[in-house]
């Protein structure tokens, strides 16, 4: 176990680990792998000119479904179905590829280690999969305050174009794609992929109403696929490797690796390539990984995939970390990127601070988000103070309730889906402090009038 | 491909695509929408129409499209809870006062509470901020404590406008409206359309008219009498008077949309300075106020007199394109036959003449081919002398529309139009330099061989000659006389010609020029060789100026032809017209309109009647006019407000606005429409028409429509006379908002979108004509070495006389003329921005104040004429087109002088 501390970060970074195989932070430790000359050393690009060489397009789209891989943005989608989704390669129409590097999910900081260190993983990943779909440019978008990762990315993508690698006609045979890079201005709602496109195309992020679909109407009305950064860096490996060996790591249903992040009160924070399928307990716990609760101390809660995915007790520590498994307990793998709460800390604080920033983010179109966003905040806010009343708990679950599967984009979901969780797993402490204002209250009002009830 | 599906248990049929609202909309099932506008792209936000379908989540139905055999639901207890739900929640969002609300009654909020049934707010809001009303603007005030975010005011003015003024702001609560980079409205680039107030479904952006009124006693539709765009207006009315006015939803022309001058400029209406009495001058040279008897009894004899002693010669009408079909009817009839004489003419003379002539010799009619809808169906818009942005603002906003959906555009212009912005090509060229340019279109298209030959050989003749004329007239030479560079010519020609369906429109830009009939020929010639004839998206079409100057040349006043051009050398037409009219016409064509000033200088014109025209300030070489008008012996201006032509006169007759009579328009695409009396002419009154029969009758004639005449009437006898609007009646026109496309020949004919259809042009084939160069009448020299050119501007109409008088002029951009000049000119001038400067031409010299800008090219400097003090017209050019006598108002030669500045400025 060895881990390298990177001083622009706040937390180390560790790779690579024992006891499985990495691919994606295999070679993140390698000094000068942003450069184009050291990144070629240890292979980049390899797998694309063997694909260039070897594979149709076809083959490329089949080989990424086979390996079951699924998005790595948040909602996990098949990556190799989302790519059949666009129109036939004889479609005259220009066609592309968003890249989605807005990473902006609270917890989540995997991307930004990936662009860092790795770039042309990225630019590799994206060459395959703009050759498998017959995209015509590739936009990248990330996310305004990573700066230096633009920076590094920009330079990667100039290199990679004076070497031949992007541009038309690349190596000679006859494929050819543009990558662009476009910085955002802060918004979180840019990360969900209509937003993403209106951003890249200069306007304001707000979400377009599905249907239709970017396959269909994308980027500049053309049809378009979204993607996230890390998913795109797993489609390298799967093509070099073959599908066989991807699908013995992970599980079935969620094959792969994929990289967790783990903040909040452990004594290890830190972004780990771990296969899917492991167990929230021992990444939370393991001395490989989380390393356990921080100053130990206990456990209250831990969040499983990102803030919307929130607020589980410890008796759920044994749930593995895949897809199926956490949707069945309610919540979400989202971003892999698990929060920990140790005994001392407030839900109704945590609930507070997350509704706050779901209202903050939420873009304002639909009535529900807008609204309801500011509500959950304004009432957790009320119960935080001590001047909740008794009926807050369900007008917070009516708002929730009203807030999910209405709206244009997830973002409203989002921003319920805690607060319900917190209420089933944590309803007491709600209760708490809004008894707690009563009884403050009752005794003030006693003291003057007589009696309140 | 049609798609069959079950609203409520209804079966509806619809277009494949279609969303689900509109279908349920077309099946007569209303569901309650906030963000939805028919008129605007989906956008999905309020999320109030969501339905129930089987087997899905629910959906928002304004942008989920219909699927063969959906079974849909828009009403059940889920909806409504979800419903009632997204109305608490915009309520807890939006102030509580709607007693006091200028919305109350017409707000959607409103409705949709009442229909969900919201009750109870839960979520009441403590914290609400006080946010102050944007009031900058002199139309719409703008209150977003009121905003529930809907964005329709921003979308309607990026998707409709194409101005892109306003955008949403914030987030959550905070969310709102911004103008510009956070501007007042009044100084954020807003060309005060009216658009987003019309959207708002709250009164969060509202016309001060409905402010100030409520809501109105009643609603008139009658057509704008600003330009020939003729959009379709509903004057809502209080009191009697105009309270504000919106554009119709169902207007043909328009589809719901206006400008700043149809939708807010009326206050001139009701300006105190308008004239209230028929005005004699006395020998002193002031004019006094007399009784309408007075003044009809004194216009009847003087004019008889004049008939008696000099014969019908020494009489000329110039009748007006400001007014309706019936006055410019019965203004012709009483010419013809009370005064005996052919002499009339319309202002038409001083700005199209040239395209209906030319239009006229190669087509068969002097219309326009094609219809405003077109340009929605275009591939390829050719834009050349027209600035449509500003001075057809309805029709600007439309081809903005087509071009930002993929219709290609090239523009051709000595200024850098707003719509140059948007164009693949724009051609800069120098003034008087059209027919340059346009032959050389022509030759790069014969040349390649990009012409159409099966059209060519089917439908057109004399094209062999034609084109062995034009084969010299390369991009080269063209770029020697008119600064284009040749290789974007070439460009040019082949984006127009290789385009499936390609439309050219013009201006005043190519008319108003010495070679204006040539260049309008070259364009034809180039629709014609391309095959761009007679189907939808293509076509040959000016651009009218005023609103009604297409109907004044229809219906007769010209003095060459009566109503439908029948000439009235054609012994045919003038029997149909001695049988109804029971008076022999002379067979000899009258004056045109610059033959009336030289005959009136020669002392042949004895009398004069002229119609709501500024003749001494709107024509060009303004010193000649007012010597001609000073030489007669008797003239009568009929006007609504005193100006520089009725100084002249011996006789001022108040004249009545659009809204105060009714008859009927012609709008630039052959649209007849109704103008209807909305408000009842204040006292002292006579509308234009009842004044010509009342002199008539003093003259013992009757015009034969009744006194006061009846236009219904007079429309009957104009159908009769006309064969291409045989069909045309009052009682077709009288749904709000209806209209007839003339060729409309028959009771039956729906009327005419598209003339020449399948290329059976009307004058059987279509006409090549050879255009040789020939240049303006003055090119700048070492005197005068600059060009100058005029057009107009959005905010005003003509010589101002209307828009001036209305709060328009509290908008910084329409408060005064402005000469625009190129930077590098102006800085080897040593002209500052907003400095004074002289701009003198051969024939006068005015003072201005300079703009420095760069939307013209150096050589060229650009003014308007909406503003009399300044008297633009004083510089122009008395040179005219060789066939048809237009003015060259837009080529004169200049030299600028900076005034002299104070010293330590
Ligand atoms: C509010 C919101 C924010 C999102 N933010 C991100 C993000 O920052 N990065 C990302 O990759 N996906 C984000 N997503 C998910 C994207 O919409 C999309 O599903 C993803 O980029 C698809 O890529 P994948 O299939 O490769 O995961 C977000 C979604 C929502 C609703
Ligand atoms: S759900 Fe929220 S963030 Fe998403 S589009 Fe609607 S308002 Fe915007
Ligand atoms: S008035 Fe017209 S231009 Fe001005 S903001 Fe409204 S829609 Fe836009
Ligand atoms: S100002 Fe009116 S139209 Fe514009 S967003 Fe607000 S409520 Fe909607
Ligand atoms: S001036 Fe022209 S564009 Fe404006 S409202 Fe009147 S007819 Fe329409
Ligand atoms: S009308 Fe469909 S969401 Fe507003």
């Amino acid at each position: 176990m060895s881990g390298a501390t990177d001083p622009a970060y706040a937390w180390p970074l560790r790779t690579p680990h024992p006891g499985h195989e990495t691919y994606l932070f295999d070679r993140i430790g390698i000094e000068g792998m942003a450069d184009l000359e050291t990144a070629r050393a240890h292979g980049a690009y390899e797998t694309f000119e063997r694909v260039l060489e070897e594979m149709e397009p076809s083959e490329v789209t089949a080989a990424v479904k086979d390996s079951g891989l699924r998005g790595r943005g948040g909602a996990g989608f098949p990556c190799g179905l989302k790519w059949t989704f666009m129109p036939p390669l004889d479609d005259p129409r220009p066609r592309f590829l968003a890249v989605n590097a807005d990473e902006s999910e609270p917890g989540t900081c995997k991307d930004r280690v990936l662009i860092r260190r790795h770039p042309h993983l990225l630019l590799e990943g994206i060459l395959c999969a703009s050759y498998a779909m017959g995209i015509t440019a590739a936009h990248i978008f990330i996310r305004g305050e990573y700066v230096e990762e633009a920076r590094v990315l920009q330079r990667a993508i100039d290199e990679a174009y004076a070497a031949g690698w992007i541009g038309a006609d690349i190596r000679g045979k006859g494929f050819g794609v543009d990558i662009h890079l476009t910085r955002g201005a802060g918004a979180y709602i840019c990360g969900e992929e209509t937003a993403l496109m209106e951003a890249t195309e200069g306007k304001r992020g707000h979400p377009r109403p599905k249907p239709p679909f970017p396959a269909a109407v994308g980027l500049w009305g053309k049809p378009t696929t979204v993607n996230n950064v890390e998913t795109l860096c797993n489609v390298p490996a799967i093509l070099a490797k073959g599908v066989a060996w991807y699908r013995r790591i992970g599980t079935q249903a969620s094959p792969g690796n994929v990289l967790a992040g783990i903040s909040g009160h452990v004594a290890r924070p830190g972004v780990y390539e771990v296969p899917l399928g492991i167990t929230m307990r021992r990444l939370i716990e393991d001395e490989a990984f989380g390393g356990g609760v921080r100053n130990g101390k206990g456990l209250k809660a831990f969040i499983p995939g990102g803030s919307s995915s929130g607020f589980l007790p410890p008796s759920e520590l044994d749930v593995p970390l895949t897809h199926d498994d956490l949707k069945e307990k309610g919540t979400m793998l989202g971003t892999a990127s698990v929060i920990v709460l140790d005994e001392d800390a407030s839900i109704v604080r945590a609930t507070r601070i997350i509704a706050d920033f779901y209202h903050d983010e939420s873009c304002g179109q639909c009535s529900q988000c807008r609204e309801g966003t500011g509500w959950l905040a304004r009432i957790l806010a009320r119960i935080e103070r001590g001047a909740g009343r008794p009926e807050d708990l369900d007008i917070l679950l009516e708002a929730c309730a009203n807030m999910k599967g209405k709206t244009i984009c997830v973002l409203s979901d989002a921003a319920a889906w805690p607060v319900e969780l917190a209420l089933r797993h944590f309803r007491g402490e709600f209760e708490e402090a809004i008894d707690r204002a009563r009884t403050v209250v009752g005794v003030a009002a006693g003291s003057g009038e007589g009696s309140a009830s | 491909m049609s798609v069959t599906l079950r609203i409520d248990g209804t079966e509806v049929e619809v277009e494949a695509g279609t969303s689900i609202l509109s279908a349920a909309r077309a099946a007569g099932i209303r569901i309650p929408t906030l963000c939805d506008s028919p008129r605007l792209k989906p956008y999905g936000a309020c999320r109030l129409c969501m339905v129930e379908v089987e087997g899905s989540a629910p959906v928002a139905s304004c942008h989920t499209p219909v699927r063969e055999g959906m079974e849909v639901r828009t009403r059940t207890p889920f909806l409504r809870r979800l419903r009632r739900n997204v109305v608490e929640l915009v309520v807890s969002d939006h102030p509580l006062d709607c007693l006091g609300c200028p919305a109350n009654g017409a707000c959607e909020l409103q409705t949709v509470a009442a229909e969900t049934g919201f009750r109870e707010l839960r979520f009441p809001s403590p914290e609400r901020g006080e946010r102050a009303a944007d009031a900058s603007h002199p139309f719409l005030v703008l209150d977003m404590e009121k905003c529930i975010a809907c964005a329709r005011c921003v979308r309607v003015c990026d998707e409709v406008q194409g101005s892109f003024v306003l955008a949403m702001e914030g987030r959550g609560f905070g969310m709102r409206v911004l103008a510009g980079d956070d501007a007042p409205l009044s100084e954020a680039g807003c060309t005060s359309c009216g658009a987003c107030a019309l959207e708002c479904p709250v009164a969060a952006i509202m016309d001060r008219g409905r402010i100030e009124h409520g809501t109105a006693d009643r609603v008139v539709a009658t057509t704008c009498a600003y330009c020939a765009v003729g959009c379709s207006l509903d004057v809502h009315v209080a009191d009697d008077r105009v309270a504000w006015i919106e554009p119709r939803s169902n207007g043909s022309a328009n589809g719901g949309h206006a400008c700043v001058k149809g939708r807010f400029a009326h206050g001139f209406a009701r300006s105190r300075d308008r004239l209230r009495a028929p005005l004699r001058k006395g020998g002193d040279g002031t004019f006094h106020e007399i009784t309408w008897e007075e003044a009809l009894d004194f216009a009847a004899a003087r004019l008889t007199e004049i008939r008696d002693r000099h014969g019908p010669g020494a009489f000329a009408a110039i009748s007006s394109s400001r007014c309706t079909n019936e006055e410019n009817y019965l203004m012709q009839k009483f010419t013809r036959t009370v005064m005996g004489t052919n002499s009339i003419d319309n202002c038409s003379r001083v700005c199209h003449s040239p395209s209906a002539f030319a239009l006229g010799k190669a087509l068969g009619t002097g219309a326009g081919t094609n219809s405003f809808e077109d340009i929605d169906r275009t591939d390829c818009i050719l834009l050349i002398g027209a600035n449509p942005t500003e001075a057809h603002p309805v029709f600007g906003a439309r081809i903005k529309r087509a071009v930002l959906a993929g219709a290609r555009l090239l523009v051709l212009d000595p200024r850098r139009i707003e719509l140059a912005k948007y164009a693949d090509l724009h051609l800069q060229l120098d003034p008087g330099s059209n027919v340059a340019v346009v032959n050389a279109l022509q030759q790069v298209c014969l040349e390649e061989g990009l012409y159409d030959e099966a059209f060519v050989s089917s439908f057109t003749e004399g094209f062999e000659t034609y084109r062995e004329e034009m084969a010299s007239f390369t991009p080269e030479r063209a770029q020697e006389i008119s600064g284009v560079p040749a290789d974007d010519i070439r460009k040019a020609a082949r984006i127009y010609a290789s385009a499936e369906r390609a439309s050219i429109l013009w201006g005043l830009g190519v008319t108003e020029a010495a070679n204006g009939s040539l260049t309008v020929f070259g364009l034809i010639n180039l629709a014609l060789m391309t095959g761009n004839f007679g189907k939808p998206g293509t076509g040959a079409n000016p651009i009218r100026g005023q609103n009604n100057v297409q109907g004044a040349s229809d219906v007769g006043a010209l003095p060459n032809v009566f109503s439908d051009y029948r000439p009235v050398a054609d012994a045919a037409a003038r029997e149909d017209h001695r049988r109804i009219w029971g008076v022999e016409i002379p067979e000899d064509p009258g004056l045109t309109i610059p033959k009336m000033f030289e005959a009136a200088l020669e002392g042949r014109l004895k009398g004069m009647w002229i119609t709501a025209e500024d003749v001494a300030q709107s024509d060009p070489n303004t010193g000649h006019v007012v010597a001609a008008l000073d030489s007669l012996d008797f003239l009568i201006v009929q006007e609504i407000f005193m100006n520089e032509t009725a100084k002249h006169a011996d006789l001022v007759l108040p004249g009545a606005t659009f809204l105060e009579k009714d008859g009927t328009f012609v709008n630039s695409d052959r649209r007849i429409q109704r103008v209807r009396r909305v408000v009842p002419p204040l006292k002292g009154y006579l509308p234009d028409g009842d004044i010509v029969q009342e002199v008539a009758l003093r003259m013992g004639a009757d015009l034969g429509f009744g006194t006061p005449p009846d236009p219904a009437k007079v429309m009957e006898e104009i159908s009769r006379l006309s064969p291409n609007w045989g069909g045309v009646s009052y009682e077709r026109l009288e749904r709000p908002g209806a209209f007839l496309q003339w060729p409309c020949r028959s009771p039956e004919d729906p009327g005419t979108s598209i003339v020449h259809k399948g290329g059976r042009f009307l004058r059987g084939k279509g006409l090549f004509h050879p255009t040789p160069w020939k240049g303006p009448a003055e090119t700048p020299d070492e005197e005068y070495p600059f060009f100058l050119t005029t057009g107009r501007q959005l905010f005003h109409y003509n010589v101002g006389t209307m828009t001036r008088r209305t709060p328009v002029v509290e908008l910084a951009a329409a408060s005064r003329e402005r000469l625009r000049i190129h930077p590098v000119d102006a800085e080897r001038l040593g002209v500052r921005n907003g400095e004074r400067v002289r701009v003198l031409s051969r024939r006068g010299e005015v003072e201005v104040e300079a703009e420095v800008e760069g939307s013209v090219k150096p050589g060229t400097v650009f003014m308007t004429f909406h503003f009399p003090e300044t008297r633009t017209n004083l510089l122009l050019s008395s040179a005219a087109d060789e066939f048809t006598g237009c003015p060259e108002y837009k080529v004169s030669a200049v030299r600028i002088e900076a005034c002299a500045r104070k010293a330590g400025e």
